[in-house]
């Protein structure tokens, strides 16, 4: 290929770098854990959003969420780092299946190949009608009795809710798998010559609902401890039914036990195709990214799933960058994935203005977090922004994490060291530290108007 | 491009990327017609830019000359790999049956040399009543018989095993209309074999040897025109075709005999 190295970027929605092998989890990453040892990983990595749409606009346009319009729409004055880099020359292709970063939401543009990977559906569209299909009387009485038992009785209502799944004939796993993003990635990388690489691969496997490995394998019926641990994901803790509480809590280690197998099996594929590169004589030649754009919460504070909080189990990312003549790093301090487009710009020796980012290796004392997914309640929901009352915005050092709500105009302050967890809100008996904390937040506002282009 | 025909596109896609995976020796049928023409263009939408299947042109010497010109042309401008299956005359027959044993024997032949294990071909469903009972992977036996009361269940993303078949004939296009590949050849610019404009008020609407395929009545010089003249004609795609003037059950017969 040519002098300037390839890029492989690769993300992977919702994982969190906890669950890792080589950042002291168990065992279950062995190809993430080798590429580590071969690169610079940075251990304290953070997002800069709690969620798809809130995270990449820190990614790939090193702008944050709420910067100009919001994350709707990604325009100009924002550029995404495809653009950049087919500018110097790349051949950049995306390879995905998030409807969130399609060209619905404008991260096509500076793509020579953006591939919104769907699964054909067997309904065709324009012609014929869609029959409305036959509940027998059977089905509709337990359905009945598992609604009607669901909050009492949750053991049994989720057995009929098992036996019902295992008669019907509908498809569990709609996502579109690692393996068959790889294969589009391969076939692309077969036919190229000549010119330096700009893959992006978003993965989805280990993005709710969870399914066990031997399902992301061959797709199985799901067992039922798999059902409950792929249904559990949408309900919130503290409800006000006790059984069912007890009943979420019994499984919360079910459901853990599932999201690890997503992530064993997209570590499987990584591990594919980091072989697929090694083949092709790429692997020392490219600059290999592996990183989330946010992490999932497992009930930490509550609630499965991600969207509208500032806890760091949602906004802590891994990330490992794999250098040519770099191995073996490792940067212990805290960075922003803010950072990183500027940082890729760094390593291919160019500079882009709209980029707000600076550099991974020098490290921020400050590091800045937005959503604009507002809580109303307990429900997570999911609202086009209109003005910042609808936002959080949090800011972090190594001590200490302030969250400013503008939604619930609450502030918190926890302690990072002695509380990493961030479970107890010590804001009254800290009031000066919470002052400092939210005058950075104003001076960063300053400096990012929030919305400023609404 | 309209979201139906995205939707079109992306089914079709998907199964070629399967075929990529899953079979070791591929080709694609081109018969420069428009149906295996788009086939082409979807292939190199599908692999960035190339066709990484040999394509097989069954010739039978009784091509139209501005199909072999058409010909030329597209392997020059997109690098097709070209492979030919030469369809010699057994009788002086030209009729339509005749004319589909000999691609049927041609192709028979080409297959055994190359070891192809699966052959793309571009039929559709809405073509013809035999096709309509066609699915999108289609085992073949090792006579090329097409037994259509004992076929795989097809269900996406779940995969079937065909254990006796000597080859899988695969349709991307099963589930397009004719309207479809006319959008499409539109949409992307795919070329056209000219033969499909209308000359003297005549145009073919879909094409077979020169002797045994007759042209309709038609003012339709480009391919807007055509798109126009299909969304209002009564008159059967394969009209013009003497194969099917021929008694219904021919079709039948010989996609058993391993005719596409």
């Amino acid at each position: 290929m040519s002098e300037k190295p390839n890029i492989i970027l690769i993300t992977v929605d919702c994982l969190r770098p906890d669950h890792l092998g080589f950042m002291g989890y168990r065992d279950i990453s062995p190809n993430l854990d080798k590429l580590a040892r071969e690169s610079v990983v940075f251990k304290e990595a953070f997002a800069v959003g709690p969620s798809t749409p809130y995270s990449f606009p820190g990614i790939l346009t090193s702008t944050y969420p709420l910067d100009f319009q919001g994350p709707k729409r990604i325009k100009r004055p924002r550029k995404l780092i495809s653009e950049v880099l087919k500018e110097q020359g790349y051949i950049t292709a995306a390879f995905h299946s998030n409807p969130r970063v399609s060209e619905f939401f404008g991260y096509n543009l500076g793509w020579d190949f953006f591939e919104d990977v769907t699964l054909p559906s067997e309904v065709r569209s324009e012609k014929g009608k869609i029959k409305k299909r036959r509940i027998s009387a059977v089905k509709r009485l337990l359905k009945v009795i598992e609604s009607f038992l669901h909050n009492f009785i949750p053991d049994i209502s989720f057995r009929i809710r098992y036996l019902m799944y295992k008669f019907s004939n509908k498809k569990d796993n709609f996502k579109v798998k690692a393996s068959y993003l790889n294969q589009i990635a391969e076939d692309f990388i077969e036919v190229q010559e000549n010119k330096p690489l700009f893959v992006w691969l978003h993965y989805m496997d280990v993005h709710g609902p969870y399914f066990s490995y031997d399902h992301y394998k061959g797709n199985k019926k799901l067992s039922f401890l798999e059902l409950v641990g792929k249904v559990l994901p949408s309900y919130p803790l503290n409800n006000s039914y006790v059984p069912l509480n007890s009943f979420i809590e019994k499984h919360i280690k079910d459901v853990i036990y599932l999201y690890d197998q997503g992530i064993k099996y997209v570590d499987e594929e990584i591990g594919k195709l980091i072989d697929y590169l090694k083949e092709k004589g790429l692997y020392n030649k490219s600059i290999i990214i592996i990183t989330a754009d946010h992490g999932d919460e497992l009930w930490d504070h509550g609630h499965p799933s991600h969207g509208n909080k500032l806890y760091n189990e949602l906004l802590r990312v891994p990330l490992i960058i794999k250098i040519p003549g770099r191995e073996g790093e490792v940067i212990d301090s805290k960075v922003s994935q803010i950072d990183l487009a500027t940082t890729i710009c760094d390593l291919i020796g160019i500079k882009e203005e709209s980029f707000k980012g600076g550099s991974l290796f020098s490290p921020r004392e400050f590091i800045f977090h937005q959503t604009g997914e507002a809580e109303k309640g307990e429900v997570y929901r999911d609202i086009e922004i209109k003005n910042i009352n609808q936002c959080k915005v949090a800011c972090q050092s190594k001590e200490w994490k302030y969250i400013l709500n503008y939604d619930l105009s609450k502030e918190e302050l926890y302690n990072l060291l002695g509380d990493p967890k961030e479970k107890e809100n010590i804001i009254d008996d800290n009031k000066e530290i919470a002052l400092s904390m939210k005058d950075k937040i104003k001076e960063f506002e300053r400096e990012n108007p929030p919305l400023s282009l609404l | 491009m309209d979201f139906d025909l995205q939707q079109l596109e992306q089914k079709s896609i998907y199964i070629l990327r399967e075929t990529k995976a899953k079979f070791k020796n591929v080709a694609v049928l081109w018969s420069m017609g428009k149906d295996s023409t788009c086939m082409l263009a979807l292939c190199k939408r599908a692999f960035f830019g190339k066709v990484p299947f040999p394509a097989i042109h069954i010739d039978s010497g009784h091509e139209f000359p501005e199909t072999y010109d058409f010909r030329e042309k597209l392997i020059r401008d997109w690098g097709v790999n070209l492979l030919i299956a030469r369809a010699e005359d057994k009788t002086d027959d030209i009729s339509g049956t005749a004319e589909g044993l000999n691609k049927a024997e041609a192709l028979k032949r080409l297959l055994d040399e190359k070891k192809l294990d699966a052959l793309i071909v571009s039929i559709r469903r809405d073509e013809h009543g035999v096709r309509a009972k066609e699915r999108y992977f289609s085992p073949r036996d090792k006579e090329f018989r097409w037994n259509f009361e004992n076929q795989p269940p097809e269900i996406f993303s779940y995969t079937s095993e065909f254990e006796d078949a000597s080859h899988v004939r695969i349709h991307p296009l099963l589930h397009w209309t004719e309207l479809d590949i006319w959008r499409y050849t539109k949409e992307k610019n795919v070329p056209v074999n000219p033969l499909y404009f209308a000359r003297d008020g005549k145009r073919y609407r879909s094409l077979g040897y020169k002797e045994s395929t007759v042209p309709i009545e038609s003012n339709a010089k480009n391919v807007d025109e055509i798109i126009e003249e299909l969304k209002t004609t009564d008159i059967e795609e394969r009209s013009g075709r003497a194969q099917d003037k021929e008694k219904e059950y021919v079709m039948q017969r010989l996609r058993e005999l391993g005719y596409m």
